[in-house]
């Protein structure tokens, strides 16, 4: 091989490997999972309701992603004691194709109530908590917040499988009530606390892959439903009460907090069409931070190639001409000691 | 623009640079080999003067 044919070689071989060394490994590695969906739900969310049955055409195996790929969790709702949270994470990968995975947040244990029949004067509407109000001696604010979904009783028996713990925590937190129950003796709430254990049964988590669209639909859907529950379910505890005030404050707590999750829900919906319609800017932003090929990378690699050129037709020849020509001025200086053409 | 393509830009330039001055350093040299002017010693202009 001659010379010239090396010192490309080589040239090519040194542009090779700056380049690489400039832009990373990630250049060579292409990645080669595509699915057909714009975005892949991974471990998927909650599914309520079971409006969202399939979700196939968005549903991949975690296989060829790698998990460490993925950005920081972002908290999209923060779990609440009736209503669990929700987080996110985001993956561009390097062909384009964005990933989100969704993790449902265990909601907040609650608080052991204590076992008194009679309310207490002091009201979560006094903490001045405002949209959250902190659960209160008597279970009802427990109750309305277990109102708070969703659908049918059809649709809550299949989930009722899945939901043995949940149904435990709601059993514990109604004990406050039952006790109290046994001092009524029309015994009016019993029908009312069934529904109400339907209803919290239903809520519970199943780790099943869903979106949050049909699911925060569903839950304004069922919503009005369940307001009758808690309004029923409140007149009858009225009647344990003898003092209207307390009364009165009873009625304005259910009110209150689903209004608070009724904002809650309509944040969540909001942040969810956010998300959905800026995808396309997060595509567009990720991609001109990672490692992709840009236009300035083929100037680059443009430049690079044609000075490879120039330098193995043009500078390798020169360099080699003026060898020849330092070869030549010893031999003259020294007289030429060349034995050969002695 | 990114910092890499700063960087891959520069490194372009400065080989650059770098491949002209050594171009026109070996043409010099090559253009004097070329050329029919002989460098000669002063002592030998000397003798041959006197001669």
């Amino acid at each position: 091989m001659k010379k010239k044919y090396k010192a490309m070689g080589a040239m090519s071989l040194a542009l090779t490997t700056a380049f690489i060394s400039v832009n990373g490994v990630g250049v060579l590695k292409g990645n080669a999972t595509t699915v057909g969906a714009a975005y892949v739900d991974m471990t998927g969310i909650q599914k309520n309701g079971g409006l969202h049955g399939s979700n196939a055409g968005y549903v991949e195996t975690s296989a060829g992603i790698d998990e460490s790929n993925y950005g920081e969790w972002i908290i999209e709702r923060e779990p609440t004691y009736e209503q669990d949270g929700l987080r996110k994470r985001e993956y561009v990968a390097s062909d384009g194709t964005f990933y989100v995975q969704y993790e449902t947040i265990q909601k907040l244990p609650v608080p052991p109530v204590p076992i008194d029949p009679r309310p207490e004067p002091t009201r979560p509407s006094d903490s001045g908590e405002g949209t959250k109000p902190s659960i209160p001696d008597k279970n009802i604010a427990t109750k309305s917040n277990a109102n708070k979904s969703f659908g049918h009783s059809s649709g809550k028996k299949k989930r009722i499988e899945n939901s043995e713990s949940s149904k435990k925590g709601t059993k514990a937190s109604q004990s406050g009530n039952d006790n109290s129950d046994t001092k009524n003796p029309t015994n009016n709430v019993e029908p009312t606390e069934s529904s109400a254990q339907k209803a919290e049964t239903a809520k519970q988590p199943e780790n099943k892959s869903g979106h949050k669209h049909k699911r925060n639909d569903n839950d304004s859907v069922s919503k009005s439903e369940v307001d009758k529950n808690v309004q029923t379910e409140v007149n009858t505890d009225s009647t344990i009460t003898d003092n209207a005030t307390e009364n009165n404050t009873f009625t304005s707590l259910p009110d209150i907090t689903e209004t608070s999750t009724e904002i809650s829900n309509n944040e969540v919906i909001n942040e969810t069409v956010e998300a959905s319609t800026n995808a396309d800017e997060s595509i567009e932003e990720n991609g001109s931070t990672d490692k992709s090929f840009n236009r300035y990378d083929g100037v680059t690699l443009l430049a690079a190639g044609a000075y490879a050129w120039w330098i193995a037709i043009v500078l390798l020849p020169m360099i080699n001409a003026v060898k020849w020509i330092n070869k030549k001025r010893r031999e003259k200086s020294r007289g030429n000691v060349n034995k050969k053409y002695n | 623009m990114l910092i890499r393509n700063i960087i891959e830009i520069a490194l372009i330039i400065i080989l650059f640079i770098v491949g002209i001055v050594v171009y026109l350093y070996l043409k010099r040299r090559i253009n004097d080999a070329e050329s029919d002017l002989v460098i000669r010693k002063k002592k030998e202009i000397k003798e041959d003067i006197e001669d």
